[in-house]
Formats: structure tokens, C-alpha cells, sequence
């Protein structure tokens, strides 16, 4: 005889496939619905939260100090926590979280994106917090790259400036001098040539800041993006024949082959290891250079004008801001003042190769030293990329249009006249 | 003897009663198991589809949020972007070539794996590992191996004096989609022989002995016998292959990115740039809705087509 004893589990109960059923699925449920709860710890101190992008492996631990810093010297009163994403996917992560309406209270954004994140009133505007007295501290040419029709809406945290990396010896043994016009860089380049050792001028057309190198020529043959009405000035005959000039360069075998199969990334290593005669970019190639190739032997030139027409230093600048529905604008305000104590930029600047925007920073030894001099004096004649709320498929359809011009699909004209057709329509 | 239990008390109840009380219970006993699954499905893969066909009916801005319904706009949109049509071809072009040579050379290597031979466990082994690594991984591996300056490929050839300068084999357009298709190849073989070779295996043996007392050789065997038994196998593998192969993004996004100019772009990876890079999600959301439709069409239109008719009598 069985037990009397029974429960609903028993292999006999016709209960036992209901109860168990039951059990599992109430345990699923509460296993599910506790994984999405977050409980806000009730508390008085002002939690800030603190979204940076990764320049280097470097720039976690940087931020993690300053950070720690703030919140010791603000115990009790605010609390910030930091959170570091690399430069790919800061677009999509601040746009998510704007989207969603959780985005940080202080982030670090591309500058191009001001248009964007502005014109969908996601951005705070600054200007009624920027004192004269801390204002003065920033270098005025680099502080107004962050305004956008008249409101100032980011502080600048990352500064570049571009100029033209080269080979003394390389040069020194072709009895070539630095180049200052567009006459010498072809020839330069055709000269430094050796192939499959050594090319002249490094051209990457793949990947990202394909536009941004197609932007040395067209400015510096007083070429320009989009005109004072925000309409493509691309098809203008001085920005053809930039591009123009770019791909009777490659043409002329002045670079490495088929300039679409190379990334931004490839050709730094490649001018790093001494396979590229001349290359023009940001100050941090000088740090690279430091770690991996300390022999290398090269100097920096801005970058040659086409027929002196007025020198134009591609620069970029990344800002800091505030996100416009932020709860604790006074906070955040407290702590980017905190950051931006010179110390704190000194180090930052240092350690990423990046260039000063503080007048205090650019005074400082480090930034007058042969290597870092060029690039702070070239500030003075420095030119932003154009606002313009779709900037980045600006940046698609250019990138395609240099594409189509170097690999033979478009003539620079055709490619360029496509390439207005699409911006005017955006 | 007394019957003890379910049997003993299901005896008691009438007939009728009895059958439909029981698939009440069996039927919500059923669901309370698959709830918990359903509803993680549900969300997981099912929410996002319906928030992508939302999308694209509507206006999206750059940030993702949608916003009014657009009707139509979208995809009429797309009917005038000539590049969408380029890409179209190109990825149809490339899911061809792939599942095409993919399938006609996975036939002899399963054929091969089929017959016992030493070291066959190893062949077996290695054929596994270009599967069991990430499609990224392979992608990325392939990526170096294919590099203009770092290429093992050209170091070997420069060194036999086949070549005398190094072939940038992303850089131009015809090179990168002989490469593109080269590497989906080769990372769709493994999966595609082994499901071949189950299907052999499940062949028995006897019809393959009755084969021979006919004196029938290697290629009337082959044809008249094998293909037509794998026919099944060989109809899921290319349909689920057509489908995995027009959706891989790794491949050509990490070899070229779509370079030179959406040249070598395939559907998947144009409407990631165009969600992505230039902040279009609606057009893209379309996109996506479109390969959906179309792959649904091909799947049932394929299905249909290949159906076995069934034969009625023994012989």
C-alpha cells in the first residue's frame, strides 16, 4: 500500500505536470523580471554620469584618476561615474541614449556632431555658464569651433592640427627640400618613389577620414565643402582640381597602388616602419613614432598650397557638453570646470599627443619643443569642418566621390558633380 | 488486483467527459512550459522584426526615434537609388557564385569523408575548424592574409617570381570580389559537407550493392542513384544556405567595407552604412523589410518547386 501521505509532486497526483508547470514558469518569470529591475538607491548625493571616448588604451585610467579626484574632493555631495567607449561606437552609443532619453549628463562628442545633437535639442547650451574669466583661458580660434547658430553648446577637449609628416633622409638623399607648393609635392613624391620599398605620399581611400584627407588639397587650393549657404561648393573648379591633383598623383605612381585597399590605420603603420616618404597628419604620429620606431628621421611642414593660395590647417576638434535634459546642470558645469583645470589638461594633452586648447597648456615647455611648435603655431590658421546636421553623409558621399576618382570609376568631375547632386539634396 | 493511480482514477469517469478534461489540462500544462520561452523569443527576436517593419513606414530620425507614419516613402525612396539596384545585383550575384561552388565541391568532399580511409577522423576534425571559428574571425584572418603590403599570398608568389610587384588584392574591384566569394567558399564548405554527408550516410548500403550486381559504374551509380537520394539534403543545404549567404555582413564588410564606392557592397552591408554611418534608418529599416520578402519568396517558391512527388507503389 502506498503512503498516505501525498503531495502534489507525486509521481501518481494529477496535479504533479500542472504544479510543476506552474512552478517553472513562475520561477522563470520572477528569475526574468528581477534581471531587468534596477533599484535607485535613494540617497542625497547628485549622481552624475560621465561618458568619455577612448583615444588610447591610455585614456580610461586618465579619466578614472580625475575622476576619482572629484568625487574625494565632493564626497558626500556629488558623485560622478565614468564610462569610456571607443571612437567607432560613440555615435551610435550617445544617439541610443539620447534616443531613449538617458543619455549622460557630460559626454565627449565629435564637433561635427554639434549640428546634429543641437538641431534634435539634445545638446545644452553654454554660453550663460562660460564666465569671461574662464573663458579667457582657452585659445578663442579653437573655443569657437564648438558654436552653432550663435549658441556655444561644447567646451574643446581634443585639438589636432594637421600637417605634413616627411622623410629627411629620404629627402636629404634625393637632394629633395621640404615641399611648399603642389609643383614639389608631385615631384617629391614621383622622386621618393621605390617601389615595392618605399612610396612617396601615403593615400588611404578606405575606411573612415577618407574626407578628411581628401580636405588638405581641397583647401589648401581654395576649395571648400559647402559655401556661406550651406550648398555644396565641391563642384567649383578650385575643389576639381584638387581631387584632380590627387589622382594625377596616383596616377604618376607618387603613391603606394591602389590607394582604395588601404585604411587610415595601415598607412600610419606603413609611414611608421619608413615604407612612406610623406605623410600628413595629427600630432600623435609623433608619439607613435616615440614607441614603436625611435630612429625614424622625419620633420613636419604644413601642408603645400597650390599656386599661393592662402594656407589652410585641416584641424578637428572633439568637445565636451552638457546633455539638455540633464537634471543636475549645476553639477555637471562644476565638475567639467573641474576637469578643465591645466593640470589635469596638461596630462591628458601629453599622454594622447593631442593639442593644447588652453593658452597655459600651449605655453607650457612641452608644447614649444621642435616636435609640438608647428602644430600649436599652424592653430592660428587652422579650418574646421562646416557644420551641417547631416555632416556625416557628407562625409559618406565624399568618401565615395574620392573612391570613384582614384580607383577610375568617375572622372574628378563627374564624381564631384555627383557627389553636389546628393548634398544639395540632403 | 486493484489498479492504482491515474489509470485507476481515469477509469471512473465517463468516456467523454474523461477525453476532453484531459486535453484541457494537457493543452494548459503545454503552455505554462513554453511561456517563459515564448515570451523571451518574443521579445528577442520578434519585437525587433515588428519594430523594423514599423520603421520602415515611417519617418526616422538620426537618433533611431520613430517618429510620423510616411506610408510608402521609404521604399520609394529606394526605387530611385541607382546604388540599391547595383547593390541588388551584387549581392545576387555573390549568393550565387557561393552557394553555386560551395555546393558543387562539397558533393565530392563528402564523398570522400564517406569512404574509410586512414586518418579520416582528422579530415573530418579539420574541416570542423573553419565552422567552429566565428565567421568574424575568418573574416579578419582572411583580411590580413589578403593585405596589399603584409600578404602571405604575395610574399610566396613574389618568392616563386610568378609576380614582381605585390598584388593589392582589396584595393581594386575585381580582385576584392574574387577574394569576397573565395573566403564565403571556403567557410561554407565545412557546413555544407557535413550535412551532404549525413544525408549519405543515411544511403544504405544495400542499394549500392544492388547497384553493382547490375553493373552499373562510378558515374551511374553517382548519378543515377546517390544525387537522387541526396536530393533532399541538397535541397535544405542550398535553401539554407541562399539565406545565411545573402545576409552575411562579416565577410565583405570586414575585407572591404563595401569599397571602392559600394562596389562591393551587398545588401545587408549597404543598409548597415545607411542606418549606421549616415543615420538613414528608415530607408534602411525598408531595406531590411525587402531581403525579408525576398528571402520568404525564394524559400517558398523553392520548397514548392523541389517538392517530391509521391510516388505511389513499391517500385
Amino acid at each position: 500500500m502506498k503512503s498516505m501521505k501525498r503531495s502534489m509532486f507525486d509521481r501518481q497526483s494529477r496535479l504533479r505536470r500542472p504544479a510543476l508547470a506552474l512552478v517553472f514558469a513562475t520561477a522563470a518569470t520572477v528569475v526574468l523580471s528581477s534581471l531587468g529591475v534596477s533599484t535607485a538607491a535613494a540617497s542625497s548625493t547628485v549622481q552624475l554620469r560621465f561618458l568619455f571616448p577612448e583615444y588610447s588604451a591610455k585614456t580610461a585610467p586618465l579619466m578614472k584618476a580625475m575622476v576619482n579626484d572629484f568625487n574625494k574632493a565632493n564626497a558626500g555631495k556629488i558623485k560622478v561615474s565614468l564610462e569610456t567607449a571607443p571612437w567607432d561606437k560613440m555615435h551610435d552609443k550617445l544617439a541610443l541614449s539620447m534616443g531613449s532619453g538617458q543619455a549622460p549628463d557630460v559626454f565627449g562628442y565629435a564637433t561635427r556632431w554639434i549640428s546634429e545633437f543641437a538641431g534634435l535639442k539634445q545638446l545644452a547650451p553654454i554660453d550663460s555658464l562660460l564666465k569671461p574669466a574662464f573663458k579667457k583661458t582657452f585659445n578663442q580660434a579653437v573655443l569657437a569651433a564648438g558654436t552653432y547658430k550663435g549658441k556655444s553648446y561644447g567646451l574643446p577637449v581634443a585639438v589636432s592640427a594637421r600637417l605634413l609628416y616627411y622623410r629627411t633622409d629620404l629627402f636629404k638623399a634625393a637632394g629633395l627640400s621640404a615641399p611648399k607648393t603642389w609643383d614639389e609635392l608631385l615631384a617629391d613624391a614621383v622622386k621618393t618613389s621605390n617601389p615595392p620599398s618605399v612610396y612617396g605620399l601615403g593615400v588611404p581611400a578606405s575606411g573612415i577620414e577618407v574626407d578628411t584627407f581628401f580636405d588638405y588639397f581641397l583647401y589648401n587650393n581654395g576649395g571648400d565643402i559647402l559655401d556661406a549657404n550651406g550648398k555644396s561648393k565641391l563642384s567649383s573648379p578650385e575643389s576639381v582640381k584638387a581631387l584632380q591633383f590627387l589622382s594625377d598623383l596616383v596616377t604618376a605612381k607618387g603613391s603606394e597602388p591602389n590607394p582604395v585597399g588601404f585604411t587610415r590605420e595601415q598607412i600610419i603603420e606603413n609611414f611608421k616602419a619608413g615604407q612612406l616618404a610623406m605623410y600628413p597628419t595629427g600630432p600623435w604620429l609623433n608619439a607613435m613614432i616615440q614607441a614603436d620606431n625611435p630612429s625614424l628621421q622625419y620633420a613636419t611642414v604644413p601642408f603645400p598650397t597650390n599656386n599661393g593660395k592662402k594656407q589652410q590647417t585641416v584641424a578637428v576638434t572633439d568637445s565636451l557638453g552638457m546633455s539638455a535634459g540633464g537634471k543636475h546642470k549645476a553639477e555637471a558645469w562644476k565638475f567639467i570646470q573641474f576637469m578643465y583645470q591645466t593640470k589635469y589638461r596638461q596630462l591628458f594633452d601629453q599622454t594622447e599627443g593631442m593639442l593644447p586648447e588652453l593658452n597655459a597648456v600651449i605655453h607650457s615647455a612641452y608644447y614649444q619643443t621642435p616636435q609640438y611648435k608647428p602644430f600649436v603655431d599652424a592653430l592660428s590658421s587652422a579650418k574646421f569642418q562646416p557644420q551641417h546636421p547631416k555632416f556625416e553623409q557628407i562625409q559618406q558621399i565624399i568618401t565615395v566621390a574620392v573612391q570613384k576618382a582614384l580607383s577610375g570609376i568617375a572622372t574628378p568631375k563627374q564624381a564631384l558633380d555627383e557627389a553636389t547632386v546628393q548634398i544639395n539634396k540632403l | 488486483m486493484a489498479v492504482i493511480g491515474e489509470g485507476a482514477l481515469r477509469l471512473r469517469k465517463p468516456s467523454s467527459r474523461r477525453r476532453m478534461f484531459n486535453l484541457r489540462s494537457e493543452s494548459v500544462v503545454g503552455l505554462l512550459f513554453i511561456l517563459p520561452t515564448v515570451a523571451l523569443v518574443g521579445l528577442i527576436v520578434f519585437y525587433p522584426i515588428l519594430e523594423t517593419a514599423l520603421m520602415s513606414f515611417s519617418k526616422v530620425n538620426s537618433l533611431a526615434q520613430r517618429g510620423a507614419f510616411s506610408g510608402l516613402a521609404n521604399y520609394q525612396s529606394l526605387f530611385s537609388d541607382t546604388v540599391f539596384f547595383r547593390v541588388v545585383v551584387q549581392t545576387i550575384g555573390w549568393t550565387v557564385a557561393v552557394v553555386g561552388v560551395t555546393t558543387l565541391l562539397s558533393i565530392p568532399v563528402a564523398l570522400a569523408l564517406n569512404l574509410s580511409f586512414p586518418g579520416r577522423r582528422l579530415a573530418r576534425a579539420l574541416l570542423i575548424v573553419p565552422w567552429a571559428a566565428s565567421l568574424m574571425i575568418n573574416a579578419i584572418i582572411w583580411r590580413w592574409i589578403l593585405d596589399g603590403q603584409y600578404s602571405i599570398i604575395n610574399g610566396t608568389l613574389m618568392r616563386l617570381h610568378l609576380i614582381k610587384q605585390p598584388i593589392i588584392w582589396l584595393g581594386n574591384e575585381r580582385t576584392a570580389w574574387i577574394a569576397i566569394i573565395f573566403v564565403g567558399i571556403l567557410v561554407s564548405i565545412p557546413f555544407t559537407s557535413f550535412s551532404l554527408l549525413a544525408g549519405l550516410q543515411s544511403i544504405s548500403s544495400e542499394i549500392y550493392e544492388a547497384a553493382m550486381v547490375d553493373g552499373s559504374g562510378f558515374w551511374s551509380t553517382f548519378w543515377y542513384i546517390t544525387l537522387p537520394l541526396m536530393r533532399p539534403v541538397l535541397v535544405v543545404t542550398t535553401l539554407l544556405n541562399v539565406i545565411y549567404v545573402f545576409n552575411s555582413l562579416p565577410i565583405p564588410w570586414v575585407l572591404t567595407q563595401g569599397a571602392p564606392a559600394y562596389h562591393t557592397d551587398i545588401v545587408v552591408t549597404y543598409l548597415y552604412k545607411r542606418a549606421f554611418a549616415e543615420g538613414q534608418f528608415g530607408p534602411a529599416a525598408a531595406m531590411a523589410m525587402l531581403t525579408f520578402f525576398l528571402l520568404l519568396v525564394f524559400s517558398l517558391g523553392f520548397s514548392h518547386v523541389t517538392k517530391e512527388r509521391n510516388k505511389v507503389g513499391a517500385n
